[in-house]
């Protein structure tokens, strides 16, 4: 039983790093397009990403709670989507220059 | 006995084994995995080994921690960083590690929990559950005021707001890379060049 709790902590203690972001992944890049459904973005390898938006879809502007329309073609963006998935969790906006 | 009921006795305890071998094949065949749902059979024996895990004096007894704004944000940031790992901030279970246990990671909002006693949530937090993910936290003794608290956080599941669910995101444990992915996005969003974009961390 020592042996089997050893393992189960193990594990545990392994995986709370792994899920700071609860599985999400990030998609880091610049807006080429923006609408009520979608936004997509370019990668620093120069593909595109687009991402489906939601109800559930929450936006930061550089730090505080933001809206859709905050977001414009060449803002620079962090998006949080599900791992391997494409519906945007949460789009951080980057202060705008 | 006659020779015909020794002939359906004999009928019958083959088909038993019968069904016993082919399940056994399927089973080796097939192997096991923690992503499926535990076989009503499995359930039946966890809940029977929940029950009789908790003893009766602790079952029945009182949460010594009176509740207060205070223990519910002390609860909050403790559950953040010691359990939401595998129960989610909001102890659904949504999460990798709680949706891929074998039992899966419960939904504590659920009746299953709530029905429980607050000993019993108090004996489980310190004493673990044998045959699951859940440790035993504890020293395992009656006096563990943090426990306790994780009591009243537990009991207040429904009430939590977005707001709150995010200061518990905060707390969150992360990993040296995952720390540094979110420095890179700073400095990305504020307008640094940052190392082409990290590829998406390796979430096991």
């Amino acid at each position: 039983m020592k042996q089997l709790l050893s393992v189960i902590a193990l594990v545990l203690a392994m995986g709370a790093g792994a899920l700071a972001h609860n599985g999400n992944d990030h998609v880091r890049g610049t807006v080429t397009a923006v609408s009520a459904q979608s936004v997509t973005v370019q990668l620093a390898d120069k593909t595109t990403k687009t991402l489906s938006i939601s109800a559930k879809t929450e936006f930061d502007n550089a730090g505080k709670p933001g809206h859709l329309a905050d977001i414009k073609v060449g803002d620079r963006v962090v998006v949080d989507v599900p791992e391997h998935g494409t519906s945007a969790l949460l789009i951080k906006v980057g202060a705008k220059k | 006995m006659t020779s015909g009921s020794r002939f359906v006795f004999s009928a019958l305890i083959g088909a038993v084994l019968l069904a016993a071998g082919l399940a056994f094949w399927i089973a080796v065949a097939n192997g096991f995995s923690t992503r499926t749902m535990p076989t009503r059979v499995e359930r039946l024996v966890m809940r029977a080994l929940h029950r009789w895990s908790v003893p009766t004096r602790a079952r029945d007894a009182v949460n010594p921690v009176a509740y207060a704004p205070e223990v519910w944000a002390e609860s909050r940031a403790h559950f953040a960083d010691h359990c939401a790992s595998c129960h989610g901030n909001d102890g659904r279970g949504d999460t990798e590690i709680g949706r891929n246990l074998f039992p899966k990671a419960p939904d504590m909002t659920l009746q299953v929990t709530q029905d429980k006693t607050d000993g019993e949530l108090y004996w489980i937090i310190e004493n673990g559950i044998r045959l699951t993910g859940m440790p035993a936290w504890g020293k395992g003794g009656p006096d563990d005021m943090d426990t306790w608290k994780l009591v009243h956080f537990i009991r207040r599941l429904k009430d939590l707001t977005p707001e709150q669910l995010k200061e518990m995101a905060a707390a969150n444990p992360r990993s040296p890379a995952e720390l540094q992915e979110e420095k890179d996005d700073e400095r990305f969003l504020a307008g640094e060049d940052v190392t082409p974009a990290s590829p998406a961390p390796h979430h096991h």
